[in-house]
């Protein structure tokens, strides 16, 4: 059967080690390229995140920041992994310094001593507006309105390709919380989207 | 199964987490679901869209400022790095071998006490206490000579009763052989 990112798992996680390993026997230009690799999963994640470009700039520069500083106690067997765990943290902990009486939410999902609960909606650009009628922008905008926790699943599992298991790790959840959140997610989607979400069936790669 | 389960399934099967049962179990609910293939088709073209949607304009100098700060944070030695090949324990490694070699263990011990009746050899009435001089010891114990001494000490009995073992029998000796028979049985502990 198929699935999108087979190969892409496969592949980077050979190359990902050869280019950490090249860097620590001096190769700068080798962690560049980790960086390029990555940066638009982990960087979609971060923005979606958050609430704007210069704090998603930020948090993913001190993202990389802090993988550089604990490069050597980096045991992990996915690289992906382990750096959106590094963004997952960071990204709580901005919210923490950004909001510290942050409103409880009245939804009983919602938990009160999580964080992640108490991140921002992202904000709607004006362009995007005008260009509601774009599919992708449409699910963007479906996407920011999510909870938290779901936004995220959604995020890791459809940007980054992390499967399940690595998802529920990072939330600190079962793998059967980070499936009903993905469920939950998908059901709104579909909700939100009405018809448009069934052309979703006819998009070819 | 529950569409709503098999929602699970779908979402696994794309992140590559679906086993070979669960596999199984979602192409047949599939071939006769129609929601759920518009479901699967949908998540699939929705994972190609996300995929390929560009986001916003990065800071175009991040990934310079990035490489800067590693150049700086370079080790001077070079440190070759050890990966792992597995976080697991070796028990998960192991353990479907060791289910295996514990089946195993417990088929062969069933399937020797269940055969075991069938397996052992064949043995005769135990040998009789008190045993009278000619006596028959077990077929185990048997060998040529001790044979050839019963068989003579049989000849010599038929002997003393007056006939020759091959002639042919008068009515009383054949009264004086179903004595002798009767005695040897009982030796062995068995009547007529």
């Amino acid at each position: 059967m198929e699935r999108l990112e087979d190969h892409v798992w496969d592949t980077m996680e050979t190359s990902d080690h050869d280019l950490l390993a090249q860097y620590r026997k001096g190769d700068a230009q080798a962690l560049g390229r980790l960086v390029e690799r990555y940066r638009r999963p982990l960087f979609g994640f971060i923005l979606n995140m958050t609430e704007g470009r210069q704090d998603a700039d930020e948090i993913f520069q001190e993202t990389w920041f802090r993988a550089i500083r604990s490069l050597d106690s980096y045991r992990e067997h996915k690289f992906l992994s382990w750096l959106f765990r590094i963004a997952h943290n960071l990204v709580i902990d901005h919210v923490r310094k950004a909001k510290p009486t942050a409103e409880v939410p009245r939804d009983a999902e919602r938990a009160e001593d999580d964080p992640v609960n108490r991140l921002p909606d992202p904000a709607v650009r004006p362009d995007e507006q005008a260009h509601g009628r774009d599919l992708g922008t449409r699910i963007r905008r479906s996407v920011a309105q999510l909870p938290p926790e779901q936004r995220e699943v959604f995020l890791l599992r459809m940007n980054a390709q992390m499967p399940f298991k690595e998802i529920a790790k990072l939330q600190g959840s079962s793998i059967n919380t980070a499936l009903a959140r993905m469920q939950y997610a998908l059901a709104k989607l579909r909700e939100e989207l009405k018809d448009d979400y069934k052309d979703l069936a006819g998009v070819r790669p | 199964m529950k569409c709503k389960d098999i929602e699970k399934d779908i979402l696994l099967e794309q992140s590559g987490e679906l086993g070979w049962l669960g596999r199984r179990r979602l192409a047949r609910h599939l071939s006769g679901c129609a929601a759920c293939q518009a479901y699967r088709a949908e998540l699939l073209g929705l994972a190609r869209l996300t995929a390929t949607e560009p986001i916003d304009a990065q800071d175009a100098t991040a990934t310079e400022r990035i490489v800067d700060y590693a150049r700086k944070q370079q080790p001077t030695r070079s440190v070759e790095i050890r990966f792992r090949p597995s976080r697991e324990s070796p028990w998960v490694t192991w353990r479907p071998a060791l289910v295996y070699a514990g089946f195993s263990i417990v088929v062969a011990t069933m399937f020797t006490l269940i055969m075991r009746p069938y397996l052992r050899p064949t043995e005769l009435a135990a040998p009789v206490e008190n045993s009278a001089p000619v006596a028959v010891a077990a077929v185990t114990d048997w060998s040529a000579a001790e044979l050839d001494s019963q068989i003579s000490n049989l000849n010599s009995l038929v002997v003393m009763n007056g006939d020759d073992w091959t002639g042919s029998a008068t009515a009383e000796t054949s009264d004086d052989l179903d004595a002798v028979a009767a005695e040897l049985l009982a030796w062995e502990g068995q009547t007529i």
